[in-house]
């Protein structure tokens, strides 16, 4: 039976979340050769300040495109992780940043807060590609794209000039992330 | 790679590679596969019927022979993939290839750009166009295809996504067209680009999928209209494929309603323009920030929202933004000159964003701080058409284009709506309501059936027709709404609220406005239950999610004014509710600028005073675009100093005056916010002053200037004969007093010198009210003048009263603002000199029973009267003038005067004197606090003093006491001072 695997991306308008969702189907199609579908908000939602990406991963036929059994949430604001965490399925991830979102939930899904923006801003003096270090840590977390297609899929999508800061903001999240599963092995 | 045109495609990919690196997919995909292709192609010896080359004008011709080509299908999809990422590349080289051309030839640039825009958006519809015809045929073979049609609904020339609407027949045959544009998704999404289904995702429907029925069209959009983002996304709509009668009966049924018809009901039209219009105002009033570019917000959405509003009333039926264009070119004459400004806006937006789109990312947002977008740019630059300048690179050139059609834009635009606006006010279905007096009055109640009629528009976000006509002047439509709402019985009025407040939960600015006329229209109703519930109700509706902090934060670009009414009128435990909605951030950006804003703006009035409210509503109210600036103290010193600097060069006298007034306002409120925060009360005080008496000085010239104008005849001089005192906390050099103690001297007996004088200082008196500060005149009562003269005052002294040692105190503490170092010689000489300083003994001997009258009065537990109690602010100074007159020292109140006193006195004493000053400049400190963050009241409440504590903490550098503490503080101070001041005058 095929494998299917939904990504919801979650924040506020100007995280950049629609390029990274853009990014991991890509990476997922063109590079792993798998099947993806990506959509995200639009109008009214959009114009409301939200924003949220989706994208499913799958070997087989995606026969439709909206995800509604979240193998995987990105919550870059309390609202966000709030509106959307009810979608996440059991034994789910729940990605958050540790300085937007301060009120974590419970339930049977594994929470991993990080600081991303804080990264972004401290480690690499730009808090725009918070976005990516949140890619390297989905990316980390759920093993879902390879790491070659995700770096082809990040080469791809960012303006020319901008490669190396981005790639660097990439490693700063698989970073995060290697360490947050090293600190969580018995957890795990 | 293989034989085929080997050369053309190497040569293609090359200068693929310098576009942007979104256009590495397609480079991937035709190294990956370009050699399988054209074997293909060989060894069915279709050479000839391919153009590998160039830009194919028949692509889906040649796709139909890949896939009669091959068997295996996923073979077919890789092949159908790699021509199309071929065709893709020469596409967009050529677009530049004919661009570069037509800028050297043709004259116009901005019809180059049309042209540019209007053939590379056909082309990448023709290409797209046929290979989703073809992948379709694969998914969803003819012979099991449902009735359908698919329709282009985004821009065309957008490369980066295809939004698209899908119409079927109902949900019987879904399932199966779901599976097939499924599949169409996910190939789209590897070779080409992501296909969005907004549409149908919104309609929703009985049965999931990627589209939707004229029936569930029907059922969404008959009761409400929706959002105008939704159905300007639908009125776009292009069929691509499939039957195109079953978009004939969608165009009829769906579309048709939301254009204006004559004679007709145009509630579905005058929704879609009421949703236009708050979409346009938003854009409009954005301040877009220096930092980065974004055409699509700057100038693109408001364009395209503004020509849609004008397809719409003016019935053309013209897809793209620039068909509507050049048919209001043609039709519309009268404003010809309009829509060529809107044409080169439009033309040079479209153009740059796609080239920025080409060459860069396919984002919106463009940093102009990033080095590598600065490279980034001169490449759009050069694409189109700009040249290296000796004085002006390209890159600047275009900097400076892209303002200045963003301004064309603006213009272009807010004559638009001046239109659009025109037009809806004439469409109106409310228009017997806004105009209850017309066709022999309105027969109905106003209030009822305004929200009847306003719940099929529910969400839709400009309703300022309607606020104008409610804020009139004549008040008919106020009244009448009012009177109606009123004479329901009360269960029903309740009911009626809560339906008002249910109206606004997505909207939340038209209550908001309604609010704010009652407020401002009909004080007494504020007591109201009708009132109270409105505004309960309200206040409790507003929840903190992401969209109501973000519309109401929006508030502060598009009506600031109206906000700043509506928080200053607010009762405090609604203040208090309404800053907790907005605390949560959102990410940095601009509405979370507004937010910033808004958040200052509710704080600062939630820490003031009543009496400083008003300050800082009457600045925001008559300069309410410099809210922005609330937290910027530089930016609101250069403001007022610009209006102090303009006065000059403004021509009337009126108008001069009002810009005076302001000055002073806007300066009391920078310097009371400055203490607030914990400025230094000297360096606090040295401002004011100058404020203060720069505002008396020229309200003096210009009353002087208005009376002189008025007078048939030739003013009398008063060069050395008038002077103008002020007395009290001014004359110290305080700031913040709530009165102005004011003596206006004359050193003349003539009747007619004097009734000039008296008519400048009404006039003074006239404007200084309108400050919220009282003056007083110290001896009007007495004399009943305004102005005093040296006569008035030897008489009353030569006869004194009990209290006219107050009055001489007054005069010993006046310092002079308006009047020549002559007159003042002449006030010492003749006043202070002979009746006080000549009669020190007995001025004293008063001063001192008033403080030793004093020295028994018991503290209270719970307030503190700083100014009357023992060791108060009175006491001190009354203490001080009996230094004065012993040491003959004319000077006002101030340190360099203690300094001066303290000469006289031994060291003890000295230093005695000088703590006891610095205690009465702390007391004066924490009464300033006290007027400017709780109340204007010399009774300071112990319940209350915790609210200063933090500005007396910042200022004096020192821990945040309690309240209590402060309390305490406070008392030992006035225990202190009053032992003080007895010991060195040797009291009791």
């Amino acid at each position: 039976m095929p494998f299917r695997y939904e990504i919801r991306l979650s924040g506020s308008g100007g995280q950049g979340l629609i390029l990274i969702g853009k990014v991991l189907a890509e990476a997922a199609a063109i590079y792993d050769g798998l099947n993806a579908t990506q959509s995200q908000s639009y109008g009214p939602e959009a114009r409301g300040g939200a924003s949220r990406s989706e994208v499913i991963i799958s070997d087989g036929d995606i026969d439709y495109p909206k995800a509604e059994d979240i193998d995987l949430l990105l919550a870059l604001t309390q609202e966000a992780c709030d509106k959307y965490m009810g979608d996440l399925k059991e034994n789910g991830v729940l990605i958050v940043d540790s300085q937007m979102v301060t009120k974590q939930p419970t339930g049977k899904f594994k929470v991993v807060s990080l600081p991303i923006i804080q990264s972004a801003v401290e480690r690499l003096g730009k808090y725009m590609v918070s976005n990516i270090i949140a890619l390297g840590i989905i990316s980390k977390i759920s093993g879902i794209v390879s790491e070659d297609a995700v770096l082809h899929g990040i080469r791809a999508r960012v303006p020319k000039g901008t490669e190396d800061l981005n790639i660097q903001a990439y490693n700063t999240g698989v970073e995060l992330a290697q360490k947050w599963l090293d600190e969580h092995k018995e957890t795990r | 790679m293989s034989t085929i045109s080997d050369r053309s495609v190497s040569d293609l990919l090359a200068r693929a590679s310098a576009l942007g690196n979104h256009h590495l997919k397609h480079i991937f995909n035709i190294e990956r596969n370009f050699d399988s292709l054209s074997s293909m192609i060989e060894k069915n010896e279709l050479m000839d019927r391919f153009r590998f080359g160039g830009l194919s004008p028949n692509p889906g011709k040649e796709m139909k022979l890949i896939v009669d080509c091959t068997e295996e299908r996923s073979k077919t999809l890789e092949m159908l993939g790699c021509y199309f990422s071929l065709q893709f590349l020469f596409m967009n080289i050529k677009a530049l290839d004919v661009l570069q051309k037509d800028l050297i030839e043709a004259p116009n640039r901005y019809d180059v750009f049309r042209s540019f825009v209007i053939r590379t958006g056909n082309d990448f519809r023709l290409l797209s166009g046929a290979y989703m015809t073809t992948l379709l045929d694969i998914f969803l073979p003819q012979k099991k295809r449902p009735d359908f049609v698919v329709c282009g609904v985004g821009t065309r020339v957008d490369q980066d996504d295809i939004d698209m609407g899908v119409i079927d027949t109902g949900p019987k045959h879904r399932e199966i067209l779901t599976a097939a544009f499924g599949a169409l998704n996910t190939e789209m999404l590897k070779y080409a680009c992501t296909l969005h289904f907004h549409l149908s995702e919104h309609v929703g429907g009985i049965k999931r999928g990627y589209s939707a029925s004229i029936e569930e069209y029907h059922l969404l959009l008959d009761e409400q209209i929706q959002d105008v983002v939704i159905l300007s996304e639908m009125l776009n709509a292009v069929p691509i494929l499939g039957n195109m009668r079953l978009f004939d009966r969608f165009d009829r049924e769906i579309l048709g309603r939301y254009f204006f018809h004559e004679g007709r009901d145009n509630k579905y039209h005058e929704g879609f323009l009421r949703g236009l219009l708050g979409e346009i105002r938003d854009l409009m009033t954005f301040e877009p920030p220096e930092s980065t570019l974004n055409p699509k917000r700057d100038a693109l959405r408001m364009l395209k929202a503004a020509l849609f509003a004008q397809r719409t009333a003016k019935g053309i039926h013209g897809h793209t933004s620039l068909e509507v264009l050049g048919k209001l070119l043609i039709d519309d004459r009268a404003n010809h000159k309009n829509y060529q400004r809107i044409y080169q806006a439009l033309t040079f937006f479209e153009t740059f964003r796609f080239l920025y789109m080409l060459f860069v990312v396919q984002e919106e947002e463009i940093s102009l701080e990033s080095d590598e977008n600065s490279e980034n740019l001169q490449k759009v630059a050069l694409a189109m058409g700009y040249v290296d300048k000796p004085n002006a690179l390209v890159i600047s050139q275009l900097m400076i284009h892209y303002r200045d059609h963003q301004r064309i834009a603006r213009t272009g635009v807010e004559n638009l709506i001046r239109e659009i606006t025109r037009h809806l006010d004439s469409i109106t279905i409310f228009f017997p309501m806004t105009h209850p007096k017309v066709d022999g009055g309105y027969r109905g109640n106003v209030a009822v059936d305004f929200l009847k009629t306003s719940r099929f528009f529910r969400g839709t976000r400009f309703w300022e027709d309607i606020h104008y006509w409610m804020d009139k002047d004549d008040e008919s439509m106020l009244s009448r709404f009012v009177d109606d709402f009123l004479s329901l019985p009360d269960a029903r009025q309740k009911a009626l609220v809560r339906s008002y407040v249910h109206w606004s939960n997505q909207t939340p600015y038209p209550i908001l406005a309604l609010i704010t006329i009652l407020f401002n229209h009909r004080p007494k109703l504020v007591k109201t239950s009708f009132f109270r519930n409105l505004t309960d109700g309200y206040i409790n509706s507003l929840d903190s999610t992401l969209q109501t902090v973000t519309r109401l934060s929006q508030i502060v670009n598009y009506a600031p004014q109206r906000l700043n009414d509506f928080l200053a009128n607010l009762s405090e435990e609604h203040l208090k509710r309404f800053t907790e909605i907005i605390q949560s951030p959102l990410w940095p950006g601009d509405v979370e600028k507004c937010r910033q804003t808004l958040n200052s703006l509710c704080r600062m009035y939630l820490r003031s005073s009543y009496y400083f409210k008003r300050f800082i509503h009457r600045v925001f109210r008559n300069y309410s675009h410099f809210i922005g600036y609330l937290n910027r103290e530089d930016e609101i010193r250069n403001l007022a100093d610009g209006l102090y600097r303009s006065l000059d060069a403004i021509d009337t006298l009126g108008e001069k005056l009002d810009t005076l007034g302001d000055y002073y306002d806007f300066e009391f409120m920078r310097l009371g916010v400055s203490l607030i925060d914990g400025a230094k009360l000297e360096d606090v005080n040295r401002e004011f002053t100058l404020v203060s008496d720069n505002y008396i000085k020229r309200l003096f010239d210009y009353c002087r200037e208005e009376t002189i104008n008025a007078m048939k005849k030739t003013a009398p001089k008063t060069q050395d004969i008038l002077a103008i005192f002020t007395a009290g906390g001014h004359a110290r050099s305080q700031a913040f007093d709530d009165d102005y103690d004011l003596i206006i001297l004359l050193d003349s007996d003539d009747p007619e010198i004097q009734k000039f004088c008296d008519r400048i200082i009404l006039k003074m008196n006239k404007r200084i009210i309108r400050r919220s500060i009282m003056p007083h005149y110290r001896f009007a009562d007495r004399f009943k003048h305004y102005v005093t003269t040296f006569g008035n005052i030897r008489e009353f002294f030569d006869h004194p009263d009990d209290h006219a040692f107050i009055d001489k105190s007054q005069l010993l503490g006046a310092r002079m603002i308006v009047g020549t170092t002559h007159f003042y010689e002449t006030f010492v000489r003749e006043i202070i000199q002979p009746y006080i300083f000549s009669q020190r003994k007995e001025y004293s001997r008063y001063l001192r029973s008033e403080i030793a009258s004093r020295q028994t009065a018991v503290l209270d537990r719970q307030t503190i009267d700083v100014k009357e109690s023992p060791g108060g602010l009175r006491d001190m100074e009354n203490f001080l003038f009996i230094l004065k007159a012993q040491f003959e020292i004319g000077s006002p109140i101030s340190e360099a005067l203690v300094d001066r006193l303290s000469d006289f006195l031994h060291s003890e004493k000295s230093r005695k004197l000088k703590a006891l000053f610095r205690d009465y400049l702390f007391i004066k400190h924490v009464r300033d606090l006290y007027r400017l963050m709780v109340s204007d009241d010399d009774h300071l409440q112990k319940k209350y003093l915790s609210i200063i504590c933090l500005s007396v903490a910042k200022s004096y550098r020192t821990d945040v006491m309690t309240g209590e503490q402060l309390f305490d503080r406070i008392q030992i101070i006035l225990r202190q001072n009053a032992d003080g001041i007895a010991e060195i005058l040797e009291i009791g």
